[in-house]
């Protein structure tokens, strides 16, 4: 039982990291652009989060270090300093853009005034936060995530074409002109960013020192990130299909978080509706609970304060303050009337340029042998951490310059 | 540090030039806004579908007609801020008056949204407003 309920860390952390507001639109949305010609970026970054979370979780279980302690040893002060005040930027903008989100799900759902909607989920996931211990946040908000499965359920019903879905995992390298062709690397590089945001890995190894792991649970360590990431990256696919099937034949190229929101539920009555939205709204929960804390967790970490959401909230001020500053801040970036996915799109594409600067020692660490003992990486896990490190630098030099060029994925 | 952060900064700034409005229109972007209000008529007459037959909730089908509406609004907006490159006026001001019409379009259908008939009669008027789309992309 203990195994089980293990695992709503993983799926919450999958469900609230991967899709998020800005996974559960730009997925539709390079569906119906370029059909299952992506599906590859998905592969690549399932692929990739299970490899990054994995070590995050066994640094953090091994070690006691989670990420921002080791990137406060491994890139120095400065540097490191540099790469906390980016992340939590970030962290910032994304709280916001998902509070936005689940105003607009609210809205969908009851009529009622966004604006209102808006202060009140602010308060309600605030105090979540403040009165729930940590496995009730991720068991609430994991299971409730999996609402999400209606759109995988309405993909398969709409009978996708599986031979061109698994002819999407082999990357094309080019479309008919410039213009298609930066559009689809933009939108693989946003695939990829998308599913590594950098909060969902930040929560997890925190999450894993919250949850009291020891190096006995490294096996359930793996098997939380794989199959976390794999029901996330299931949804991803169900959310592509979604827009190949329903949106690239009639020439739509979806714009709002309603029209996908609909896609979920389109082969069905209302009810299934409710769930798509219920769904939406759990993951989209635990995204803004996720980047609220990773702001805690993040500052604490770096500069060795006290923190966890399992200890009393004034003996933690560092960590309590910065989590309610970060959800007061993004109520007020979220009232300023902003769109969701304006602001979302811009996290999307700088957390890839912040990426390497936590991924590298991540993976230095998990690769240091007087850090980890026995339970350092073997060298097939530095390999392969050493490829992703690659693609990983390759999509930050690229994200910038693509999201200029294609006026952030105009078609 | 001084240098990362200022670098992030710029970088920012960029994103946010990316993303902010075009002084004049060029020809690849007028016909990406002739593609966005093709795309937003589509869809609006694939969720009137939708909502005929009966799987969209009360408050679904007003809140989604709302934000369809916000949308061509922002469009309609960005157009009137810009001027169009030398030649192509002329595509400027039928997509002008494309997204006018379907601005109004959305309007009317809003407190409509039970009515058959309303329905019925608006999915004609979107696919007449697309076709006309369909020309001006043709005449680029």
């Amino acid at each position: 039982m203990k195994n089980i309920l293990g695992i709503t860390l993983g799926i919450m952390t999958a469900l609230g990291g991967f899709v998020d507001l800005g996974q559960i639109v730009f997925t539709t949305q390079a569906g119906a652009l370029f059909g299952y010609q992506l599906m590859w970026a998905i592969a690549l970054g399932t692929a990739a989060i299970i490899i990054y979370m994995e070590m995050c979780g066994r640094v953090a279980v091994v070690a006691k270090e989670p990420v921002f302690a080791v990137v406060h040893t491994r890139l120095g002060k400065k540097l490191g300093l540099a790469a906390l005040i980016a992340s939590n930027l970030l962290n910032l903008i994304t709280c916001a853009a998902e509070i936005g989100g689940i105003a607009i799900l609210l809205h969908l759902l009851t009529g009622w005034p966004e604006k209102l909607l808006l202060v009140a989920t602010t308060l309600a996931l605030g105090m979540m936060v403040l009165l729930f211990r940590f496995q009730w946040i991720e068991r609430t908000l994991g299971l409730s995530g999996l609402m999400m499965i209606v759109f995988a359920v309405s993909a398969v019903t709409l009978h996708p074409d599986w031979g061109q879905l698994a002819h999407g995992l082999i990357p094309k390298v080019s479309e008919p002109d410039t213009k298609h062709t930066l559009l689809y690397w933009y939108f693989a590089v946003g695939i990829f960013s998308a599913m590594l945001m950098e909060y969902e890995v930040h929560f997890y190894s925190s999450g894993a020192i919250e949850e009291d792991w020891t190096p006995k649970d490294l096996a359930e360590n793996f098997m939380v990130a794989a199959l976390g990431s794999l029901l996330g990256s299931l949804l991803t696919v169900g959310l592509l299909a979604l827009g190949v099937i329903l949106f690239l034949p009639r020439a739509i190229f979806p714009q709002t978080l309603s029209t996908a929101v609909f896609s979920g539920a389109f082969p069905f009555a209302q009810k299934a509706l409710i769930a798509a939205i219920a769904g939406c709204l759990a993951c989209l929960a635990g995204a803004t609970v996720e980047t609220a804390l990773s702001g805690g967790y993040n500052v604490c970490q770096f500069f060795n304060l006290k923190w966890g959401k399992n200890v009393p909230p004034k003996s933690a001020p560092v960590f309590t303050g910065t989590w309610v500053a970060m959800f007061t801040l993004a109520m007020v970036i979220a009232l300023t009337g902003v769109r969701p996915l304006q602001l979302v799109n811009i996290s999307i594409v700088f957390g890839m340029v912040v990426m390497p600067f936590t991924y590298y020692p991540v993976l230095r660490t998990a690769s240091d042998k007087n850090v980890m003992g026995k339970h350092v990486n073997r060298k097939f896990d530095d390999v392969i951490g050493g490829i992703v490190l690659v693609f990983v630098i390759i999509a930050a030099l690229a994200a910038i310059p693509l999201m200029v060029l294609t006026h952030s994925g105009r078609p | 540090m001084f240098k990362a952060i200022a670098g992030f900064a710029l970088g920012f700034i960029l994103a946010l030039c990316a993303c902010s409005r075009q002084k004049t229109l060029t020809t690849d972007e007028i016909r990406s806004q002739l593609l966005s209000a093709k795309s937003l008529a589509a869809e609006t007459e694939m969720f009137l579908d939708y909502v005929r037959e009966n799987r969209a909730t009360k408050h679904y089908a007003q809140g989604h007609i709302e934000y369809l509406t916000e949308e061509i609004e922002r469009s309609r907006e960005e157009l009137q801020e810009s001027s169009p490159a030398q030649g192509e006026e002329d595509a400027v001001r039928k997509l002008r008056t494309q997204f006018d019409a379907l601005q109004a379009e959305l309007h009317s259908i809003r407190g409509k949204l039970d009515d058959e008939a309303a329905l019925a009669a608006a999915k004609e008027h979107l696919a007449s407003i697309r076709q006309a789309l369909d020309e001006a992309n043709s005449s680029i």
